[in-house]
């Protein structure tokens, strides 16, 4: 199996950990919903039925069945009769794509600042513990999957990056840690996947996560740490922008007007 | 230096090898059958992932149940090379022992690249049974684990691992209280030198052992250790397991 390949990611198997207590059809939808955004489950894929999502989330059965309901209202799933039937993810990228930006446009700037400081601190006290922890070929094995997605496509990159950084989180030896990191990454991989076509993005965070992960090998925090600071800002300054142009699509002329003004007052 | 047939100090290590022992005893009394079930599949070419978790559910549950056993999780992986579609692992774990999800899932392509994980590697490359870790499972039991695995072969061709994960937290249960009646303090480390279980207050799961560098060889920790006065590392003669028995 090439790691190019990727469709069971790290991120894949947390969608379905347990939830554990009963009535969360919205934490069921939550979970699914997030995955889909994340590129975690993709277009076409097929859902486990729904007893087996229920053994899995730990949940009824009529619980997962209200969650697959809203979800299919919501045009994100569809579910097919017949012997090859089930619930299949219908989400296209470009549907993933729009309902990402409308959740970056939702969360207010300084929730999306403050969101990648937690993911950038969580994300730095791994690196720590795994730069005492971590072994040669525990990190020699990451290298070698990072080397080999520089050449994926779009879906399968995201993929295997976000498993990459979920296994140098695990690698810090703290349960704590990693399930946190797994769970910020749940939040904010939606929101990072938006850059995702742009080849440059693309190319600053894979340069970002392989000196990370030289970093960690030569046992040197301070450069591992620099390493995360410049991918989370780099991508949190792409974000902004993103953000700033779709809310002006939305205001049209407005936002020009008041640019104006403000430099006219800025004036002599 | 202590004599190594030190009663007292050899207990711990006793108690590993006895909790061990009795894991790959389950899993090397499982491999007689999974290949009796998987051969003729495998043969023809004609093993999916779905039926390899039907053939191998009551078995593996089994393993699970083992009654003076704490087993966490157990089942099968299979290299991709004899699956034809869905997942190569087989997977059930936890007290309801429920099946892990994406082994029910039906799709085309799957992957988590097993080869990468040291449970599955260590025996392909080497033939033999390995206890991997303590690593953080987020893949399975979302705990700190210990796998062990088993090869298995069809023909003389490795087709997978049978494997059994433990809860550091269980295998605690079993070796702390006996630490900590010893006079000096006990570590257990593994093969790479990073510490299992310990009575040092000074060391956390997934330390490596003070003088050694994370991944290190039992004999570079044997050496670094010797050093020290009083300290004794006994070694597991089954597991790649050590004990590490010297003041705190």
């Amino acid at each position: 199996m090439a790691a190019g390949s990727s469709r069971g990611s790290r991120m894949h198997s947390a969608v379905f950990a347990p939830i554990g207590d009963e009535g969360r059809a919205s934490l069921v939808e939550g979970r699914i919903d997030r995955a889909i955004s994340a590129g975690a489950l993709a277009d076409g894929e097929r859902l486990p039925s729904e007893s087996e999502l229920a053994r899995s989330f730990g949940v009824a059965v009529v619980t997962v069945r209200e969650a697959l309901d809203a979800l299919r209202k919501r045009g994100l799933i569809e579910t097919r009769r017949g012997r090859s039937g089930g619930s299949f993810v219908t989400a296209s990228r470009s549907d993933a794509v729009a309902n990402n930006e409308g959740s970056l446009l939702a969360m207010p700037r300084v929730e999306l600042n403050d969101l990648a400081v937690h993911y950038e601190t969580i994300a730095a006290a791994c690196a720590e513990f795994a730069c005492v922890r971590a072994t040669p070929d525990e990190l020699e094995v990451i290298q070698e999957i990072l080397a080999e997605a520089r050449g994926a496509g779009r879906e399968a990159w995201r993929r295997i990056i976000t498993d990459v950084q979920l296994e140098l989180a695990g690698l810090s030896q703290s349960v704590r840690l990693t399930r946190e990191h797994v769970r910020l990454q749940a939040e904010f991989t939606p929101l990072l996947t938006l850059q995702d076509g742009d080849a440059e993005a693309r190319e600053r965070s894979h340069d970002a996560l392989t000196e990370q992960v030289q970093a960690t090998l030569d046992r040197d925090f301070p450069r591992a740490r620099a390493a995360i600071r410049e991918s989370v800002s780099g991508s949190l300054r792409w974000l902004v922008r993103r953000r700033a142009t779709l809310s002006a699509g939305l205001l049209g002329g407005e936002r020009v007007t008041l640019d104006h003004s403000l430099s006219a007052q800025e004036g002599p | 230096m202590t004599p190594r047939n030190d009663a007292a100090v050899s207990v711990t290590l006793d108690l590993v090898d006895e909790f061990f022992g009795g894991v790959f005893d389950s899993l090397a009394s499982w491999l007689p059958t999974l290949e009796q079930q998987l051969a003729p599949v495998i043969r023809t070419g004609g093993l999916t992932g779905a039926g390899l978790a039907s053939l191998i559910e009551a078995d593996a549950l089994a393993v699970i149940g083992d009654a003076w056993l704490p087993i966490y999780g157990a089942g099968f992986c299979a290299t991709a090379e004899v699956i034809g579609s869905g997942n190569p692992l087989a997977w059930w774990q936890g007290p309801q022992r429920q099946p892990l999800l994406s082994a029910a899932i039906v799709g085309e392509q799957y992957a988590v690249d097993y080869r990468r994980l040291e449970w599955f590697r260590v025996p392909e490359r080497t033939g033999r049974g390995h206890v991997a870790g303590p690593y953080v499972d987020y893949l399975c039991s979302n705990e700190i684990t210990l796998t062990s695995s088993l090869p298995l072969f069809v023909d003389g061709a490795f087709v997978g691992v049978a494997c059994a994960d433990v809860l550091v937290s269980s295998l605690e249960a079993t070796l702390l209280p006996a630490m900590e009646r010893l006079e000096n303090c006990a570590t257990l480390v593994n093969a790479g030198g990073r510490v299992v279980v310990s009575s040092n207050p000074d060391y956390a799961t997934g330390d490596p052992y003070r003088g050694v560098r994370p991944g290190d060889s039992l004999e570079t920790l044997t050496e670094a250790v010797g050093e020290r006065a009083g300290a004794v590392v006994l070694r597991s003669e089954r597991f790649p397991l050590a004990v590490v028995v010297e003041r705190p």
